[in-house]
């Protein structure tokens, strides 16, 4: 945490408050923060491969895939039609 | 010869109008010959045309005149191939004529692409067009004349601006320019104005510039160089 900060937040009385530390680009991969990079870097290399994609609309196993607001449940709902 | 380019994108809000319309009015600027096509009747091409009329003409106000070389053709899209027809109607056939696929019309969309000379697919940097972008791959790969914009780049943002990388990434050899978030093409048609006349050193309208360079070669049958700035 920044001194400044630290002092600021001293002379509020608020030592407990939560204070979350990000690390700079140089520290890695600036997209690790965000799942969607890495399941879309997954299926372009699935697609690649010509392996089949795990989640693809219209195939047997689709159906049994739970229907919630979770990443894996967007992508279902990303037909091919919409393109 | 005329080219014609569609212009499409996997998602609404990415922008096709803003680039169809802008793309035209810089290559207009550059002294090619273009027309535009307008499928969806919502009036999006005329507006950022700035051909929508805030006088009243019966009191003796002027309509709005569309720049020399440039021409929008509207139709309601019943029929796919009248915008063919109009586009080369005339003394003059336009040199490039760039159409807004609409994404309202699948049924136009496949006859649009299947009769047009290039694809530009417009992505914004965002979340959903990486989400989207497997699927993109797969459809540009149809043709080696399918090309990618990157739409609405923001590096203040940072996952605006990693979307943009990523994409740029994905979609390198396809990439032909970037067009940076501006609010002027935003104020620019509250003003019922074109982005040129409005803002002509507003960020967006350079990134246009360098795509009208893109576009010139794209209707010249070229795989163009990039442009982007990311």
């Amino acid at each position: 945490m920044r001194p400044e900060t630290l002092r600021l937040l001293d002379r509020l009385g608020q030592t407990n408050f939560p204070y979350r530390e990000y690390g700079g680009e140089a520290d890695g991969d600036p997209t690790a923060a965000w799942p969607l990079f890495a399941l879309t870097r997954r299926r372009l290399a699935e697609q690649a491969s010509g392996r089949p994609q795990a989640r693809i609309v219209g195939r047997p196993h689709v159906e049994a895939e739970p229907q919630t607001n979770s990443l894996s449940a967007l992508m279902l709902r990303l037909p091919d039609e919409q393109l | 010869m005329t080219r014609r380019i569609a212009i499409f994108s996997p998602r609404g809000g990415s922008g096709v109008s803003t680039v169809v319309a802008n793309l035209a009015l810089a290559l207009v600027d550059a002294g090619v010959e273009t027309a535009c096509v307008d499928l969806e009747g919502h009036g999006a091409l005329r507006l950022h045309l700035g051909l929508l009329d805030s006088q009243d003409q019966s009191a003796g106000g002027r309509a709005p005149e569309a720049p020399d070389g440039l021409r929008l053709i509207e139709s309601d899209g019943s029929r796919a191939s009248e915008w063919q027809d109009g586009a080369l109607a005339g003394q003059t056939p336009a040199r490039v004529v760039l159409v807004d696929v609409p994404r309202t019309r699948p049924d136009l969309q496949a006859e649009i692409l299947a009769t047009t000379d290039a694809w530009l697919c417009v992505l914004p940097a965002d979340a959903m067009a990486v989400a989207m972008a497997p699927q993109v791959r797969k459809q540009l790969a149809a043709t080696r004349q399918a090309f990618v914009v990157i739409n609405h780049v923001d590096p203040r943002f940072a996952l605006r601006r990693e979307a943009g990388l990523f994409l740029a990434d994905i979609f390198a050899a396809r990439l032909v320019g970037s067009i940076r978030k501006d609010e002027a093409i935003n104020e620019a048609q509250a003003n019922l104005e074109r982005l040129p006349i409005f803002s002509p050193h507003s960020a967006a309208w350079a990134d246009f510039r360098r795509l009208a360079a893109a576009g010139r070669e794209i209707a010249a049958g070229l795989r163009p160089a990039n442009s982007a700035q990311l």
